[in-house]
């Protein structure tokens, strides 16, 4: 292996690298031709290189893709069309009638007005979420967290659950968080609770707080798409785990039919003290974006399934994804620190991934995970654009 | 809209060669509905269809890319011919009794280039595994360098080696180590 010029494995990279020497060139290039081995190993080499930029280019062009599939095509992959038989089934069979095919798209297309006039939405976001209806939320979105009463499960310890004005009739409790299972403030009329809920999976899987959707009568899963234009899905609770305050919620709509390919991942590895994170929830009638750090690799009181965080965090953020900087996510929100504003506490990953290995073991199914992290290059701005449209609002009646 | 339509396809692999994303875009659109008829037509979704044809476009993109790429049929009749042989592979996996597609275009034989890209698409998958395993800094070294091609000095600021030379030399180690792991993946 070793002769003069001591030309080793480590020498096959810099040779490709344009980074050794003439005298080394040439004694490189010598082994070559009196070492068969070694020029095996340099082909094997010189082959990984290309197979690896082969894949980077193919990432590159499926995003790409992605991207001319949304604008294009955006409305039909995420949607069962309503005319899937109509629209297929027009075609003879023949040459002729395959040049119309671009037109039967374009009206099959407009056919959907409701869903066309999200194009330009996709086209400034670029990224796959899936539609059913747009729906107007007109009514006000009330939050009386001042007067709010706060679900304490554990002192200093308050869920991070938002309620919204109830449908009908306002009870007397108005403002307060109820409980089902408080007979003394059980309101008259359904409450509906709002938090957040993120895709763990494109076909329709994902999580949020268990404390979020226990005991719901109604769940729907909500995503702004315009300035007031939502698309909602009905949704229902598939798992659930009250140790670590986690479940698993899967859309059940007939208008649905799969998101797109999640840019993220999920982070095996957790999260450390200290790391750079954000989340993603809403605490308002809009998505919000709230940067922080993990302060602590245990929660409240020592509890071992949750990181504490130096985030200020506000009703509504339940259920929300943590994101470390390269945009994998490593937990999730459940709650904060009353009274100790900017400090929460997120869910460990462990948890939520146990918790859907579980689901698919139970049930035989694989779902559709992400594989590749997309965004994991990316600036924060970047990361976000790609990764709000799978994180939607939850709203549970109760 | 349908003006990309008329976009030749001298113009459009040549465009594609460059690398051109917007003739990628147009021969994106262009051709996807043939594709999603051939898909849906034959017991498949239109999720379903939208892979076959990505896969399709990456054949072809690659193929384009080759040394001495000689088209022997419009780039039409080539996608066709190529999504169908993904999507039959598949349907016989799920159905072995799976015999033919029900066509609605004339194709032509790409089976040498479909055998190759399979043959490709092994190998590249062992990379990626071996990838996925390596843990870091090798991960992110590696990916930077090769899939986004960023240059060592950048390299090194991102990730906070002190100089591209020792970045470069946790690279080699890298390398080799990468190298290990894809021989061990079966």
């Amino acid at each position: 292996m070793s002769d003069e010029h001591n030309i080793s494995g480590l020498d096959i990279e810099k040779f490709f690298d344009g980074e050794l020497s003439k005298v080394q060139i040439t004694a490189f290039e010598e082994k070559m031709q009196v070492d068969a081995l070694f020029a095996r190993e340099v082909r094997e080499h010189r082959q990984m290189r290309k197979d690896l930029r082969v894949i980077g280019q193919r990432l590159m062009l499926l995003e790409l893709m992605d991207q001319f599939h949304l604008q294009e095509f955006g409305t039909t992959p995420y949607l069962k069309p309503k005319s899937d038989d109509n629209g297929v089934d027009n075609d003879k069979g023949n040459e002729e009638s395959d040049s119309k095919e671009a037109d039967d798209t374009v009206k099959r297309d407009t056919n959907r007005t409701s869903v066309v006039t999200l194009r330009t939405f996709y086209l400034s976001v670029g990224v796959a979420a899936s539609l059913a209806a747009i729906i107007t939320l007109g009514s006000v979105w009330v939050i009386d967290q001042a007067g709010g009463d706060i679900i304490t499960s554990e002192s200093g310890y308050q869920d991070l659950l938002m309620e919204e004005e109830a449908e009908e009739g306002k009870d007397t409790n108005s403002g307060r968080f109820n409980r089902k299972d408080d007979p003394a403030i059980m309101p008259v009329a359904t409450k509906k609770y709002v938090a957040t809920a993120f895709a763990v999976a494109k076909d329709g899987y994902f999580i949020t707080n268990n404390h979020v959707v226990e005991g719901c009568t109604n769940l729907k899963l909500k995503a702004k798409v315009e300035d007031d234009k939502w698309i909602e899905f009905n949704a229902k609770v598939i798992l659930n785990d009250q140790f670590s305050d986690l479940a698993m919620v899967q859309i059940e709509d007939s208008g649905f039919r799969e998101l797109g390919v999640l840019p993220f991942t999920f982070s095996s590895k957790g999260a450390l003290m200290g790391q750079d994170v954000f989340t993603l929830g809403y605490p308002k009638k809009d998505v919000v974006m709230e940067p922080g750090t993990i302060s602590s690799t245990t929660g409240l009181n020592g509890d071992t399934t949750a990181y504490q965080l130096a985030m200020s965090l506000n009703s509504g953020n339940s259920g929300g994804p943590i994101f470390n900087s390269k945009g994998e996510v490593v937990a999730v929100v459940k709650g904060k620190h009353n009274g100790k504003e900017g400090t929460g506490y997120a869910v460990r990953i462990d948890y939520m991934l146990e918790l859907i290995e579980k689901y698919e073991s139970e049930n035989s199914v694989t779902l559709k995970k992400p594989k590749y992290n997309q965004i994991q290059y990316k600036s924060r701005v970047k990361q976000i654009s790609h990764i709000r449209q799978f994180v939607f609002l939850v709203e549970a009646e109760k | 809209m349908d003006s990309v339509n008329e976009i030749p396809d001298e113009a459009l692999i040549s465009g594609i060669q460059e690398g051109n994303h917007q003739m990628i875009h147009a021969l994106y659109k262009t051709h996807y509905p043939m594709v999603r008829k051939l898909v849906t037509e034959n017991s498949g979704s239109e999720a379903e269809a939208k892979d076959v044809y990505q896969e399709a476009i990456i054949v072809f993109y690659e193929n384009v890319q080759t040394k001495g790429f000689n088209l022997t049929c419009k780039i039409r009749t080539y996608l066709y011919s190529v999504s169908r042989n993904i999507w039959l592979k598949e349907l016989k996996k799920r159905l072995p009794q799976t015999k033919d597609l029900n066509d609605h275009k004339h194709f032509v034989d790409i089976n040498r280039d479909f055998d190759k890209h399979e043959e490709k698409q092994k190998r590249l998958d062992k990379v990626r595994n071996a990838l996925e395993q390596i843990g870091e800094p090798c991960n992110s070294i590696l990916t930077y360098f090769f899939y986004n091609r960023l240059t060592m000095d950048e390299i090194a600021t991102k990730m906070g080696y002190t100089n591209a030379a020792n970045a470069k030399n946790q690279k080699y180690k890298c390398f080799k180590r990468l190298k290990k792991l894809v021989l061990k993946v079966k």
